[in-house]
């Protein structure tokens, strides 16, 4: 059809050589020209409202990647103590070492065998030294 | 609209004023009457800071303003996925200043708002190109690239869109 060929213009408002010469011999594109003008009109009077938010802060990329890394420095922190203190919380200090007495059985066969290789021992140093005089 | 960009590029707060104070209003408006008004702040907000970090992907093959309104398609459409359409878009459009406005005004303004309500209550594939074209002043190629159908396709939704707000104001005995 012939109007299908000036869709384009009609709704975006054209004024093409073509477009006129249309439009003197056919009422209803001159009727949908004239209409849709006006609406278009109307909405530019109408589409009014204005942006209020200002202008928007940006952040750096820094910023917006701070709570993650607050998050895995505060998890990091966590695991440290936790694999510190395996038994639960933070231990006191120990006390100063403290030394016991044992007490041991000192005449037991092994001891009197040890007791016998020491005096052959000593017996044998003062054999030496007479012999060296 | 060269030196905007290339403020973009470089990071300069004064261009991220200049793409607010030249585009912010227009962006408000096609979001606002695509995802409504009470999310209209948060999503517009969101398409400038994209705008703005986004910039390094731009490539001057196309009109910057496609670009812009291509990102803020896509987060409207982000927003819609997330959420339900919300009612009475068009509640405060056309505010009169004063409130004491003469009969004339009062009947504009009634047919304005007639008119707002119209284009929110268009499907949404018509209010999409019609608002791309009014707000955006995208042309129908331009559209139709950013929509993703045949030229054909965007004029016939702008047609469409066109001849329901023109039975929607004469159902309001208007024109």
């Amino acid at each position: 059809m012939e109007c299908d060929r000036f869709v384009e213009e009609k709704v975006s408002g054209g004024d093409s050589r073509d477009l006129r010469g249309h439009v003197a011999d056919c009422p209803a594109c001159a009727r949908d020209l004239e209409d849709y003008a006006e609406i278009r009109r109307l909405y530019r009077e109408a589409s009014v409202e204005r942006w209020r938010g200002g202008v928007p802060r940006l952040r750096s990329p820094w910023a917006s990647r701070l709570p993650v890394a607050a998050a895995a420095a505060m998890m990091v922190g966590i695991l440290v103590l936790l694999m510190g203190s395996p038994s639960g919380p933070p231990r006191p200090p120990d006390p100063a070492p403290v030394f016991t007495r044992v007490h041991l059985a000192p005449w037991d066969r092994g001891e009197a065998r040890i007791g016998k290789a020491m005096d052959d021992v000593w017996r044998l140093v003062e054999n030496i030294e007479r012999n060296s005089r | 609209m060269d030196d905007l960009v290339e403020g973009l590029k470089a990071g300069r707060p004064e261009a991220f004023e200049r793409l607010v104070r030249e585009h912010g209003d227009r962006i408000y408006r096609f979001v606002r009457r695509l995802v409504g008004e009470r999310a209209a702040d948060d999503v517009a907000q969101e398409v400038m800071i994209r705008v703005f970090r986004s910039i390094g992907s731009y490539r001057p093959t196309g009109r910057f303003e496609s670009w812009v309104f291509t990102i803020a398609n896509n987060l409207c459409i982000d927003h819609a996925r997330k959420r339900r359409p919300e009612a009475g878009l068009a509640e405060s459009a056309g505010e009169v200043p004063g409130g004491t406005a003469p009969l004339e005004d009062l009947e504009a303004r009634e047919e304005r708002l007639a008119l707002l309500k119209a284009v929110e209550r268009l499907p949404l594939d018509q209010r999409r190109v019609f608002l791309l074209r009014e707000e955006g002043g995208l042309s129908f190629r331009e559209i139709a690239d950013l929509v993703g159908c045949p030229l054909n396709t965007a004029l016939g939704r702008m047609h469409y869109a066109m001849e329901n707000l023109r039975k929607a104001l004469k159902a309001h005995g208007m024109r």
